[in-house]
């Protein structure tokens, strides 16, 4: 009994597994209609390579000139999904080293720089905090004599005592009351 | 063109570059018949490819999906060069007979231009598993994986494909199994 004819063109794609293939191959010895079934598929099988040969031979030229339009010598960024905060970008390692001093050292002198900074103000602080030097009561020239004893300039606090400005201002009750009687009808 | 990605995945490119470049030309110039669009179509898939390197997970992934771009894109391009043929032939009768190439002129009554044309006059479906075996030369497995269908279903598609050029062939008295 001859094989089916789909599977004779399966076994001359090599399709075929074992045992099938050697029993398909001892029947083909024996079977003149499969035999030339299988010969006239081979031959349309080896017309298709001889083509493909002449597509080879013709298609090296073409393998050079699209490698060279892929750009593999000139090599250029290829479209990259995504935004460019979430790409890779990458960096030679003597750029990397030199960036990771640079910041390195410019993190020394600001961090020395705050340190003196701060220094300075609580110094500025210091100099110029309030400190009492006298009680209430404390004449102007006790003040002029004080301030002459100093090295240096002071800035001086003068706090008046609050019942200086409780008293009567302006001219005497007795003379504006004198003014008021000179002025009645009489 | 791949600064962009590590040492690594350039030598890769490469190297599928090199494994395929020779399978996808002949596949492309046998679908669209033109040695130039054969290879714009390559060179096209291959650009798709590198903007997708990410997506496959193997280098058979890549290949495999480059195939399938090719056949898709030199399909594409016969399908879209018989729109512009239409639209000249209303004007210029003479269209008919400029359609091949001077190639294709030469190799005329020869086995193989006559092989060729009867495989141009297959249906799509036949035609696409006959080429990517023969030109691919890819087995079953490897067919239905590009063209997206079960290995038995390409094996059935080759056999009605040789059955058609069969046909074709007798019809033409080139039928080389009977002397």
């Amino acid at each position: 009994m001859c094989p089916d004819r789909e599977l004779l063109s399966a076994w001359i794609d090599g399709e075929v597994p074992s045992p099938w293939r050697e029993t398909i191959a001892r029947h083909l010895e024996a079977c003149e209609s499969c035999s030339q079934l299988v010969a006239s598929m081979n031959q349309t099988h080896a017309l298709f390579s001889s083509d493909a040969a002449l597509i080879d031979a013709s298609a090296e030229p073409a393998r050079v000139r699209v490698e060279e339009r892929l750009g593999f010598a000139a090599v250029r960024g290829p479209a990259t999904s995504g935004a460019f905060w979430a790409r890779r970008y990458p960096v030679p390692f003597p750029v990397a080293a030199a960036a990771a001093l640079a910041l390195a050292v410019l993190g020394f002198a600001l961090a020395e720089s705050g340190r003196r900074n701060a220094d300075l103000r609580m110094a500025v602080r210091r100099a110029f905090e309030a400190t009492p030097v006298a009680t209430s009561g404390m004449g102007i020239e006790s003040i002029i004599e004080y301030i002459s004893k100093q090295n240096s300039a002071v800035n001086i606090n003068i706090t008046l005592p609050p019942e200086a400005f409780g008293g009567v201002s302006g001219e005497p009750f007795i003379v504006r009351e004198a003014d008021f009687q000179a002025g009645s009808r009489q | 063109m791949f600064n962009n990605r590590s040492g690594t995945d350039n030598a890769a490119f490469k190297a599928l570059y090199d494994e395929t470049f020779m399978m996808l030309f002949r596949v492309a110039r046998r679908i669209t018949n033109s040695d130039e669009a054969a290879e714009d179509v390559v060179h096209d898939s291959y650009i798709k490819a590198v903007e997708r390197w990410g997506i496959f997970p193997t280098k058979d992934d890549a290949k495999y999906w480059l195939i399938r771009v090719v056949k898709n894109n030199a399909l594409n391009w016969i399908k879209r060069k018989g729109r512009e043929q239409k639209v000249y032939q209303r004007y210029f009768k003479e269209m008919d007979a400029a359609s091949e190439s001077p190639e294709d002129e030469a190799l005329k009554g020869e086995a193989t231009h006559d092989m060729r044309r009867y495989l141009d006059r297959l249906p799509e479906k036949f035609r696409m598993v006959l080429v990517l075996k023969e030109y691919g030369l890819l087995n079953y497995k490897e067919i239905g994986r590009v063209m997206g269908i079960a290995e038995g279903n390409v094996k059935v598609r080759v056999f009605r494909a040789r059955e058609a050029l069969a046909v074709m062939m007798r019809e033409d008295g080139n039928d080389v199994s009977r002397p």
